[in-house]
Parts: structure tokens; C-alpha cells; sequence
């Protein structure tokens, strides 16, 4: 047999979210396996035409739980975030995330409706640029990509091609600047912690530096802990191993920081 | 000045204009605002009402919840915004927004307006997409330091989305000597 030497960020790319999809007095049920690094819009008309195929997209959206889910952001951000699961606990059973699909009442200060795919790809794109310019203070990188490039890392995103995806994204995630970008999510309800931070030191340096309150410690956690693609990362990891190998493909650094379990 | 002090600085203005404005400091300090303000009034945003024998069109209040930042990617003033028609009901497409706008913006509304995460809330606003912001600082020659930086930039955003930022305008023409 054929030995496989996957590398860090083709077996970040492959980890992806067992979903189970309901709607309320409908007894069908939606079932997929979702990549980490996918968006549910791409699986919202699938869905719109498996509950209710007479409604229109812009009126469907998903919930987990109470949090409706924000179709714009990647689905191992959301999870991360609203599963409320520690991926360090050991009593963690397999991942079967539930949720909820509805028609109406639409949350629109929450979330974006999603009218067409052509939605979707403008804020993916918005998101790509502005990661984009973070890193080389214009984005140019991203406009400077020719049509076949644009469009191979767009299908790569909607076919989940890593061999398409990868190669462009090397391109556009190397930062001249030496800064790059992070997202900080503190919880459903709390607004993003958008901030950059140099290549060259440690999480825990970046993270005692812009959340003091909650990292009185730049070695250790004491209240919270970073999560980056469903992996509680240790504050020794160096920011120049996180943008070349974790950065999800718009080009950010999503890192939920969750609560440290209290051990009984 | 920093930035906090920026925003600070409009306050008093703003108020005294019957805008009312939240100073919030979560990791970054944003300045949330409210107010109401008759839109561009054509056929579009306008019913027909009869006063007096005669059909005029009568164009309701709408309602502007606007937050300003300073962009962490981008490094410059950002502008959020959302519009709700009879005080609750988002406008969540974009040609709607642009309808309320002066006709002779309602084009450049379309390329230079975005729906994304609201800074200071979990939730979404529309946003002026503030690629073109650096290059009007460096064209105007204007620092940061600089006390009419922020009130500069008000007067920008005010060229694409008037008559909607009408009143944050007339608060600084009033403080203006």
C-alpha cells in the first residue's frame, strides 16, 4: 500500500463537519459532511429545494441552536464557535452537528440574505482583499490575479480542490509587509475582534498584547484557549506557522478563543 | 489627536443636531449614532397621498443607525450603516438602498457599497468599502493628527450617500466658526 505523507495544510483542508439538517413538522432530514473550510452558502439551495423548494433563497436561513448562522463565514469558524465543544475534552463523542432550517422571519440584522451565489462570491471576494491588503498594504495581489486564476480559486473553494486551491493561495498568503490578519471570536454574541499581527513571535505574544483581560499570560491560559481549525493551539505556535499553514481561503486567521473546561 | 479622541470630539455636534450617539469601547472604540431623515424623494421611495384635491408624493422617514471605526485592515476611517424603513424593517438589498440615494450616486452606491459583520455588535451593516478612503487622506493632504480629519472624511462619505448623512453634515457646519 501506498504510504501517504498528507502535509499540515492538506490535512487542515480536509477536515470537514458531519451536519444533520432539520426543519420543524418536516420529516425529511439533511445529512452531509461538510469541509472546515466550506460556507453553507454553497449548500443553502440544496436545501432550499430539499424543505421547501416553493420558497424563495433570500427568505431560508439555519440556526443552531438559537444562533442563526451566518452563511459568510466559514463553516469550521461557525462550529468552532457555536458547538460549545472542547476539542481537548475527553469525553468528546463524534462530531454530528444539529440545525435547524426555516423559511421567514428572517433574521436580516443578523444575517446577510443570501439572493444568489453571486452574493456569496462578492463577500468572499470583499473578505480576500481586504486579507489581501492587510498583508501587502494594497490588494493588489488578489485584483492582479487573471481571470483563470480568479476562477480556479473560486471552483477550487465550491469543488473543494485542494491541488487548485493551494498553489494560488501560497501566492496570496505571503505577506511582504510581514503582517497578517486575525479574527478573534469571543462568543455568538460578541462582536469580532478584528486585529493584524507581525510574523516572527508566538500566539501568546499576539494574544497578550491585544486581549491583556483575557491573557494576563503570554506563555500560558488561564481563562481562555485559541482555537484554530477545530485545534486548541498552544501559545508557543509561531504566527509565521499559522499563516503559512491554518489560514482559512479568504485569507484570515479565524481563532475562536474558548473557555478552559473547569476539571471535576 | 487618536482616533478615540476623533470621535469623541464629534459628539457634542452630533447631539446638539438631534443625533443620538453611543461611544462604545469593546477592544476598539466605535461611535454608534441614530437618526431619522426624509430620503430622496422620487417615485420609488414616495407613495401618493391626496391633500387638498391634489396627488402629491410623501416620502417617509427613515430610520439611520450608522457606527463609525477606524478600519484595522485598511487603516482608515469606516462607515457602517443600516437603514430601516417605518423604524424596524432593514433594507436588505442593495438597489433599495441606493434608491434613497441622490439619482446621480445611486451607480457609484452600487460599486462602492458592501454588507458585512458590524463593528461593535454581532450583527451586519451595510459599509462603505474604504479602498478608495486612503487615496482621498493622501489627495487632500490630511494627517490624522489633524483636528478636521475626521469631519473631512464625513463630508466624503456625504458625497456618495446623501441625502441619508444629511444631518451628521449640518452638525458640523454648525460647529464649523
Amino acid at each position: 500500500m501506498k504510504q501517504q505523507r498528507d502535509s499540515i495544510p492538506e490535512l487542515v483542508w480536509n477536515g470537514n463537519i458531519s451536519v444533520e439538517v432539520h426543519q420543524k413538522e418536516n420529516s425529511l432530514t439533511y445529512l452531509a459532511n461538510l469541509p472546515r473550510h466550506s460556507y453553507f452558502a454553497q449548500i443553502l439551495e440544496d436545501l432550499k429545494q430539499l424543505f421547501a423548494p416553493k420558497a424563495a433563497l433570500e427568505e431560508c436561513w439555519l440556526s443552531s441552536g438559537k444562533a442563526s448562522i451566518k452563511w459568510h463565514w466559514p463553516v469550521g469558524v461557525l462550529y468552532d464557535l457555536l458547538s460549545l465543544k472542547d476539542p481537548e475534552s475527553t469525553t468528546a463523542l463524534p462530531v454530528l452537528w444539529h440545525l435547524d432550517f426555516h423559511v421567514g422571519s428572517f433574521p436580516s440584522s443578523l444575517v446577510v440574505p443570501m439572493g444568489s451565489m453571486e452574493t456569496f462570491r462578492s463577500c468572499f471576494f470583499n473578505a480576500l482583499k481586504e486579507s489581501d491588503y492587510v498583508r501587502n498594504g494594497s490588494s493588489s495581489l488578489v485584483i492582479a490575479l487573471s481571470k483563470p486564476e480568479t476562477d480556479s480559486y473560486w471552483n477550487s473553494l465550491l469543488n473543494h480542490d485542494f491541488y487548485d486551491y493551494r498553489p494560488i493561495a501560497t501566492k496570496l498568503f505571503a505577506s511582504k509587509s510581514r503582517i497578517i490578519p486575525l479574527k478573534f471570536y469571543l462568543g455568538a454574541d460578541a462582536p469580532i475582534v478584528q486585529t493584524s499581527a507581525s510574523l516572527g513571535y508566538t500566539l501568546g505574544h499576539v494574544l497578550h498584547k491585544q486581549l491583556p483581560e483575557f491573557f494576563p499570560s503570554d506563555v500560558s491560559c488561564s481563562l481562555l484557549k485559541p482555537v484554530l481549525q477545530g485545534i486548541v493551539l498552544p501559545l508557543s505556535i509561531s504566527t509565521d506557522l499559522m499563516n503559512r499553514d491554518f489560514c482559512y481561503p479568504d485569507g484570515f486567521l479565524h481563532i475562536v478563543l474558548i473557555p478552559i473546561s473547569i476539571q471535576g | 489627536m487618536n482616533f478615540r479622541q476623533h470621535l469623541l470630539q464629534l459628539i457634542p455636534a452630533l447631539v446638539s443636531r438631534g443625533i443620538s450617539c453611543e461611544f462604545m469601547e469593546f477592544f476598539e472604540p466605535v461611535l454608534r449614532l441614530k437618526w431619522q431623515v426624509k430620503p430622496y424623494n422620487d417615485e420609488t421611495t414616495s407613495f401618493v397621498v391626496e391633500e387638498e384635491s391634489e396627488m402629491i408624493y410623501v416620502s417617509p422617514d427613515v430610520s439611520v443607525e450608522a457606527w463609525i471605526r477606524f478600519s484595522p485592515s485598511f487603516q482608515v476611517p469606516q462607515f457602517f450603516f443600516q437603514l430601516y424603513s417605518e423604524g424596524c424593517f432593514p433594507y436588505t438589498k442593495l438597489e433599495g438602498v441606493a434608491a434613497l440615494l441622490r439619482p446621480e450616486n445611486r451607480d457609484l452606491a452600487l460599486e462602492a457599497l458592501a454588507i458585512g459583520d458590524c463593528p461593535g455588535s454581532n450583527g451586519i451593516a451595510w459599509y462603505v468599502h474604504p479602498c478608495c478612503t486612503q487615496s482621498f487622506f493622501q489627495t487632500l493632504e490630511i494627517s490624522k493628527q489633524d483636528t478636521s480629519y475626521l469631519p473631512m472624511w464625513i463630508l466624503y462619505i456625504h458625497r456618495l450617500l446623501s441625502p441619508i448623512t444629511a444631518p451628521m453634515v449640518e452638525a458640523l457646519d454648525d460647529k464649523s466658526p
